[in-house]
């Protein structure tokens, strides 16, 4: 949890020295709460400057927080690309695959499913490690033909070697084999060798 | 490199937004709120940076619920 300091009503240099007592202690994750933009631009200079990851949220106008995290703790909390290792225990990277069999992640409510299968895609572009294949079958052929958001992401792992395998008896069967966006119209075979060519395949 | 973030109270606004801002042709991501911002697994829009002031103004006239706009600073700048 960040430490909160509240420097709300405080004028010029005192936001920053409050931080500053607090970094020199040792802190590595506070928050500081100020109530004008230039307060905000010196604090993130001063994080920035001091090693630390800078988080400002504008609540309104004369209300600000700015959140300093530093890079141990930046990197526990940073997601996909900054995780430190990669849970095996060779050290090796493990090649994966992702298989995507209906339009959205998991069963339910359809616009949740597909709103997580765009944010899904959003974070592996944002990793390090990319998969080696993204498999679409089945309703999951919609997604690389239908979801703009996760064509463009697609697109974007596809430059970085992810290979995106659509399956065409699928697409045909959905009448959208000429509508496929990202990706090539694969088969069976493929689909197959490519699941039994890398280390492990995760199903959404 | 800077990235803004609209965070949300719930994913019903984070759509209705995403929705406006396609139809008015701003870029805009639906991404997870980074960790950083949240412990919950909530839906966030990614927007440019130039777009910020146009998009407060349409989260106002459109009567979206939003938790604010954050921006996130990486330190080293990636």
């Amino acid at each position: 949890m960040s430490i909160m300091i509240d420097a709300r009503g405080k004028s010029c240099p005192i936001p920053v020295i409050m931080a500053k007592k607090e970094a020199d202690q040792g802190g590595r994750d506070f928050t500081i709460s100020v109530d004008n933009k230039t307060a905000v631009e010196n604090l993130k200079r001063f994080g920035n400057n001091g090693g630390f990851d800078t988080v400002v949220v504008e609540k309104s106008r004369d209300d600000f927080s700015v959140r300093f995290l530093k890079s141990s703790v930046a990197e526990d909390s940073a997601g996909v690309g900054g995780r430190k290792e990669t849970g095996v225990v060779s050290g090796v990277k493990s090649s994966w695959a992702v298989f995507i069999g209906n339009e959205g992640i998991g069963n339910g409510d359809l616009e949740l499913g597909t709103t997580l299968m765009k944010m899904f895609f959003f974070t592996l572009t944002q990793g390090s490690d990319v998969p080696s294949y993204v498999l679409f079958m089945n309703e999951g052929v919609k997604v690389p033909v239908g979801s703009q958001q996760a064509i463009e992401h697609l697109k974007v792992l596809a430059e970085r070697g992810t290979k995106v395998l659509v399956c065409g008896t699928c697409l045909n069967f959905y009448g959208l084999s000429d509508s496929l966006k990202v990706g090539i119209v694969s088969n069976m075979y493929d689909i197959a060798e490519a699941m039994l060519n890398v280390d492990k395949v995760i199903t959404l | 490199m800077k990235k803004y973030y609209v965070l949300f109270p719930n994913h019903i606004n984070g759509l209705k937004l995403n929705e406006i801002l396609r139809r008015e042709n701003y870029k805009a991501t639906i991404a997870p709120t980074p960790r950083e911002l949240s412990t919950s697994c909530g839906i966030s829009l990614l927007i440019r940076e130039e777009d910020v002031e146009n998009i407060r103004k349409i989260m106002e006239r459109e009567h979206i619920e939003t938790l604010g706009i954050a921006s996130i600073e990486k330190y080293p700048a990636l």
